[in-house]
């Protein structure tokens, strides 16, 4: 992170609790050395993820299309850091291993960062060197499943090959940076994953993603076994893990995979779904479960009159509600006005505002109201001029 | 070749004729204005416009920093079905993958090679529509049963927007089986054009051999 | 044989004055004015005009003694419109001549005996309308512009009744609110009838009654079955035996935290599962999570 590559230690001590306003009423016996967490620059500042560790991180596929875009063009993942992530950071500093899982979600309107502060702080546990469970959007575990088959496990559970081993696939991409720390964690029992693969006791779970990748149909299963594990290793507070679902009321919502008798699942029916849903349960410690809530699950494309609500109960609904409950919301809003200078001057010094009257005093106020200060916008209109 | 052309349109200028029915009474009816800058200033006390009305203004001509004539042209040349957000979508995702491509060469090129490259896509779309206008134009003219092909001078409003439409349906022929989006051929199309290349350049080509071919009939210009 | 009466014919029927006159009608219509002026010319300035019309009448160009004009023409600025004189189209249009505020104030005024006065207490203090008239029902009549009198909506009604005034137990409330379902508004303490079931007005507005009398006493019927209702079936939900406050009681029992603050926050987790779900309510929500998950931002 280069902004605070700058900052050495000694202010880093001083400043941290001041900063994230981290007073924690409860924690302050477990406080963690806070020169060994490394920090966010200030809310309203630009924040680099290098090449390499994007890449790594994956954020090619995980960031929205147009930030995506923008990675190729511009060649760096450079990011504002707002309010959001400087809450999500502050929990996550929270995290601690006498104390159940914290459940946070992300709210907000269209366009206004929920997917980019998910991404943040995905870097940010990077960075702490923390497992990352990152799932792209539980939409396509409801939604955009090819082949299905049924779970030998449990009877009745629809188990999904190809997202559960591009999953693994991405959890082992992403956790390069502590697959070390993963080789050392042993498991707890055997596992029979049919009557010739097995795991034995006391093996690295490491062996379990391999298991996963080379066959696609005991994946789900190895994936359940995986969270498990992690589960369990976090508790005895041998690691931290940051639980990271874009989209995360689809767990809840419509699916469209179709049972035997021709009608559609209930996503409790899904393997990965369940395994999901038992991660984000607040029954293990040292974990943080960043979770999005996002309108893409209830909005209708031929319902023209009406407008659906973007806030958490609406889109969770009851039973998701009543599941994630207690957890704290995290308001995702629209740029203020210093916020769309900062972005506007970083363009202008980038050369990505080509034309000459995008670079004037006009074309920076017209910007601005012209995309109601909505991030999203901005950076379309910003796109083409 | 093409200086012949030139002086032989230059020579034969047809008086341009206004559209001789407006719904707009001209005796009632001015334009309105569409700067910011002079929207703010008062009327003089002597304008008519103090007691006339004023002609709705068009959606195309809102005082946004990036308005561009050649670009809300080209938007209504490339609508179809009246679907005019359609063609906006696709026309400026066209300017923003022109920019995309443009920024990726800027940033590769050395220092030198930087002041050459244009990145603006606005720029470069007024240039190749500019290299893609046609110096004259076929119309067909009857005598005698049979239909000559004559070729007759062209004003500039009428060549951009013939430049415009042979560049609209090489990239609506391109775009037909779907495999490729309508934005990403406007905008090859756009970048060749702007170097002299492409199949709109070399459309307008092979009219301008045609015009010269046909130069026996042009007494048939009545 | 021409169709016609022929040259020695007519001449006889003139001769001995049995011939049909053919009458030209506009030298016709000239002869009759030229007789007698119209009667618009003979009126006096200060008539009763109520006396001159009476009740709604089609419009006649001889009896109304305004100027008026109508028509449309193809150059405006070169022709007046059309006189009133033989002018269709101001027979066409409806006319509220028989309406002059003098003619009002003499209807009012034979009508008065017939009514009460309005009371004063409720042209000063509008809001006594709701505790000492309950009840309020609504219905519209529809004017046509040409001679039909029906309109099929007049026969809709809607019955507004203020459900304070019924005096309910909580139990009794909450029954009502079932039955009634979307027709009762928690919010404002309004029920809402609307009917049109019924072909007549009469009879609309008293199968509103109908509704509101039944709806009143099956509230306050207690059966037995009543008491079998479970958590699921509550219409709201409550924080006090919410999976959510068991789960709050054992992350926080690790650490002290007063009741008082619990207490704050089942309320107003109560207030957002059970009203309308605002941006605003959320934030509130958060604001409170913060508080009692112990991640209260620190006093900068």
């Amino acid at each position: 992170m280069k902004p605070c590559a700058e900052l050495a230690s000694h202010v880093a001590r001083r400043v941290a609790v001041r900063r994230l306003g981290g007073v924690h009423r409860h924690f302050c016996t477990e406080a963690k050395a806070e020169s060994s967490l490394s920090l966010l620059p200030d809310a309203g500042t630009l924040y680099e993820m290098e090449m390499p560790v994007a890449k790594q991180l994956n954020m090619r596929t995980h960031l929205p299309s147009s930030l995506s875009k923008q990675m190729g063009t511009l060649g760096e993942v450079v990011t504002l850091v707002r309010e959001p992530i400087v809450e999500v950071a502050s929990c996550m500093r929270a995290v601690n291993k006498t104390f159940p899982t914290l459940r946070l979600v992300l709210w907000g309107p269209f366009g206004t960062g929920k997917t980019v502060t998910l991404n943040q702080a995905v870097h940010h546990a990077y960075n702490n060197n923390w497992a990352i469970i990152n799932l792209r959007s539980a939409m396509e575990l409801t939604r955009r499943v090819k082949e299905i088959e049924m779970s030998s496990f449990v009877s009745g559970r629809i188990n999904d090959p190809s997202n559960a081993v591009a999953f693994l696939q991405n959890f082992k991409q992403q956790n390069q940076h502590i697959w070390k720390l993963l080789g050392e964690l042993l498991t707890e029992r055997d596992y029979e994953w049919s009557k010739s693969e097995k795991t034995l006791k006391d093996k690295p779970i490491t062996e379990i993603i391999e298991m996963g990748i080379s066959a696609p149909f005991l994946a789900s299963d190895c994936v359940g076994a995986l969270f498990r594990e992690l589960r369990r290793h976090a508790t005895a507070d041998k690691l931290e893990v940051l639980v990271a679902i874009d989209d995360a009321n689809s767990l809840w919502g419509k699916t469209l995979v179709k049972r035997a008798d021709r009608t559609y699942a209930p996503p409790s029916d899904l393997t990965l779904v369940v395994h999901f849903r038992r991660m984000i349960q607040n029954d293990w410690m040292n974990g943080c479960v960043l979770m999005v809530a996002d309108k893409k699950e209830v909005a209708d494309a031929r319902d023209e009159l009406g407008v659906s609500r973007y806030t958490p109960l609406e889109l969770f609904g009851e039973e998701g509600f009543e599941f994630i409950e207690p957890f704290l919301p995290i308001e995702t809003t629209n740029y203020t006005e210093s916020e769309s200078n900062a972005i506007y001057n970083y363009y202008v010094k980038k050369n990505w505002l080509a034309t000459e009257a995008a670079r004037t005093e006009e074309g920076r106020k017209q910007l601005m109201h012209l995309s109601a200060f909505n991030p999203f916008y901005y950076e379309r209109l910003c796109a083409f001029n | 070749m093409t200086s012949k052309l030139i002086k032989f349109a230059q020579k034969r200028c047809i008086s341009s004729t206004p559209s001789t029915f407006n719904m707009y009474d001209p005796r009632v009816f001015r334009e309105p204005v569409s700067d910011v800058n002079q929207l703010a200033k008062p009327l003089d006390s002597a304008d008519d416009r103090n007691f006339l009305f004023v002609k709705a203004m068009k959606s195309d001509s809102t005082p946004v920093f990036y308005r561009d004539s050649v670009i809300d042209k080209l938007v209504r040349v490339c609508t179809k079905d009246g679907e005019k957000e359609t063609s906006r979508r696709n026309v400026l995702g066209a300017l923003e993958i022109i920019k995309r491509r443009q920024y990726k060469a800027w940033a590769k090129a050395s220092d030198e090679e930087k002041k050459n490259i244009t990145v603006n896509p606005f720029e470069i779309s007024r240039k190749a529509i500019k290299n893609c206008r046609p110096l004259m134009k076929l119309q067909g003219v009857t005598r005698g049963g049979t239909t000559y092909q004559v070729p007759f001078p062209i004003e500039e409003p009428e060549a951009e927007f013939r430049a415009m439409k042979m560049l609209r349906d090489i990239c609506r022929a391109r775009a037909r089986h779907g495999e490729t989006h309508f934005k990403d051929i406007l905008a090859t199309e756009l970048i060749a054009a702007s170097q002299n290349e492409g199949a709109t350049i070399h459309a307008k080509q092979e009219l301008h051999k045609t015009c010269e071919a046909n130069r026996a009939y042009a007494h048939y210009r009545a | 044989m021409p169709k016609r009466k022929l040259r020695g014919q007519t001449q006889l029927e003139q001769a001995t004055g049995r011939a049909e006159m053919k009458t030209r009608s506009r030298t016709d219509l000239m002869d009759r004015l030229a007789q007698r002026p119209p009667r618009s010319e003979e009126m006096d300035a200060d008539q009763k005009w109520s006396d001159v019309w009476p009740a709604a009448r089609t419009f006649a160009a001889s009896v109304v003694p305004l100027p008026v004009r109508m028509g449309s023409r193809p150059n405006t600025e070169k022709r007046a419109p059309f006189k009133k004189e033989g002018n269709l189209e101001l027979v066409k249009i409806p006319n509220f001549l028989h309406l002059t505020p003098a003619a009002i104030q003499q209807h009012c005024e034979a009508i008065k005996k017939f009514c009460t006065p309005f009371p004063p207490e409720l042209l000063n203090t509008p809001e006594l309308a709701k505790t000492e008239l309950p009840i309020s029902v609504d219905y519209n009549t529809y004017v046509h512009q040409g001679t039909n009198i029906r309109d099929i909506r007049s026969r809709v009604v809607t019955m507004k009744v203020q459900v304070a005034a019924l005096k309910f137990s909580e139990h009794a409330l909450e029954k009502f609110a079932r039955l009634a379902a979307n027709r009762y508004d928690e919010t404002t303490g309004i029920l809402t009838i609307i009917t049109d079931r019924c072909h007549t007005r009469k009879q609309n507005i008293d199968y509103a009654y109908y509704l509101l009398t039944v709806l009143y006493h099956e509230a306050l019927k207690v059966e037995s079955w009543e008491k079998l209702s479970a958590r699921a079936d509550a219409l709201k939900v409550d924080f006090d035996g919410s999976t959510t406050k068991s789960r709050l009681v054992e992350i926080i029992e690790k650490t002290h935290v007063d009741e008082k603050s619990m207490e704050s926050f089942g309320k107003m987790w109560n207030e957002y599962r059970n009203t309308e779900e605002t941006p605003e309510k959320t934030r509130e929500y958060a604001r409170r999570a913060k508080e009692i998950l112990g991640l209260r931002k620190a006093e900068v």
